[in-house]
């Protein structure tokens, strides 16, 4: 004999007006984007293509973020994102932007963070170890170069760190 | 005469939900288009060392006591040509003092790295420099070639083994 059926049961429930719940959708798909943005950035590097910086490639697996960052690309030289000279007058080496091989108002920049690096290490005794890793396109010519690692070295930077891809 | 009241203001909202569905069609578009147009690559750094400021040019090895003698392995890089000069005392027969190694298109660093790899065979252990070259360039060699070359000279690929030959590399500041 079949049950009566139960009253508690709700049998006639109107299906039309059923709603989507999206918020908890956005959440999972923010802790998702979240996980794999961290999971990627332990992985490798987020890189943007550019056309005015293509670093070279090159075998080596050493660490490249170490010390300050020192960039260069076709048109500018940047120290910790900001821009310091045009390439332009590097190339040409230009009246009071390149002297004996050295790229003045870099030399000011790496000595400005050179004095506040050894500041720091004489009041909180955070080692200034004059580590710069320089990220420059794969294009610069190496007369170009030796002005950088040049300027770097005359600046109490001696410790170069070459950036590229890896194969 | 009073206006009667509006009815309108009486009229108590109903707890309404945010209309989440743009939103998610936004992020839906923006996540694949982020992801797409970065790249997730590794990078790697070449540990740079700059040459010694000042040295004698010419010692007399042969006055030189163990450990205080160098290789003083150089590596000139022009257009055409890799010119490779060390101070291993002169080899009959073998041309290692200085070498002159043409630059072929198909492979430009196999003939480089089979002549550092002699070098590397025949310098002593108790040299002081022996795991150091420095290389020098011509105005003109772009970046990627350096790169390429320091590559070549820090290590060798034997079968499948890799063996170190000159990690330590310099780079002179000196434009040929």
């Amino acid at each position: 004999m079949a049950f009566k059926p139960s009253k508690r049961k709700k049998h006639n429930i109107d299906r039309a007006q059923a709603k989507l719940t999206l918020n908890s959708m956005m959440d999972i798909f923010i802790i998702i984007l979240l996980f794999l943005l961290k999971t990627y950035s332990a992985q490798g590097h987020l890189i943007f293509h550019s056309t005015k910086l293509d670093l070279p490639v090159s075998s080596v697996v050493n660490q490249s973020d170490v010390g300050l960052k020192l960039v260069v690309t076709q048109d500018m030289i940047f120290v910790e994102k900001k821009p310091i000279v045009r390439m332009q007058n590097v190339i040409k080496n230009s009246d009071g932007v390149v002297k004996n091989g050295i790229i003045l108002p870099l030399k000011k920049v790496l000595l400005n963070f050179g004095t506040k690096s050894r500041q720091l290490e004489e009041k909180y005794g955070i080692k200034f170890s004059g580590d710069i890793s320089i990220s420059a396109d794969k294009n610069l010519d190496y007369e170009d170069l030796v002005k950088i690692i040049q300027t770097c070295g005359n600046a109490d930077y001696p410790n170069m760190h070459l950036s590229a891809y890896n194969k | 005469m009073a206006y009667k009241p509006s009815q309108r203001r009486s009229f108590e909202a109903e707890p309404t939900e945010p209309n989440l569905t743009p939103i998610m069609n936004l992020m839906v578009v923006l996540i694949p288009l982020l992801l797409s147009s970065a790249e997730y690559v590794k990078l790697g750094a070449i540990e740079l060392n700059l040459p010694p400021v000042a040295g004698p040019l010419h010692t007399d090895q042969s006055k030189l006591t163990e450990g205080s003698q160098s290789l003083n392995l150089t590596l000139l890089i022009t257009r055409d040509a890799f010119f490779v000069s060390n101070s291993l005392p002169e080899n009959p027969g073998k041309q290692m003092a200085g070498v002159e190694i043409k630059r072929e298109k198909n492979a430009p660093l196999r003939a480089l790295q089979n002549q550092l790899y002699l070098i590397k065979a025949q310098t002593p252990g108790y040299y002081r420099d022996k795991d150091s070259i420095t290389i020098q360039a011509s105005a003109g060699i772009k970046y990627q070639e350096i790169i390429e070359v320091i590559d070549a000279a820090r290590t060798i690929k034997t079968g499948d083994r890799e063996m170190e030959l000159f990690p330590v590399v310099r780079l002179s500041a000196g434009v040929i």
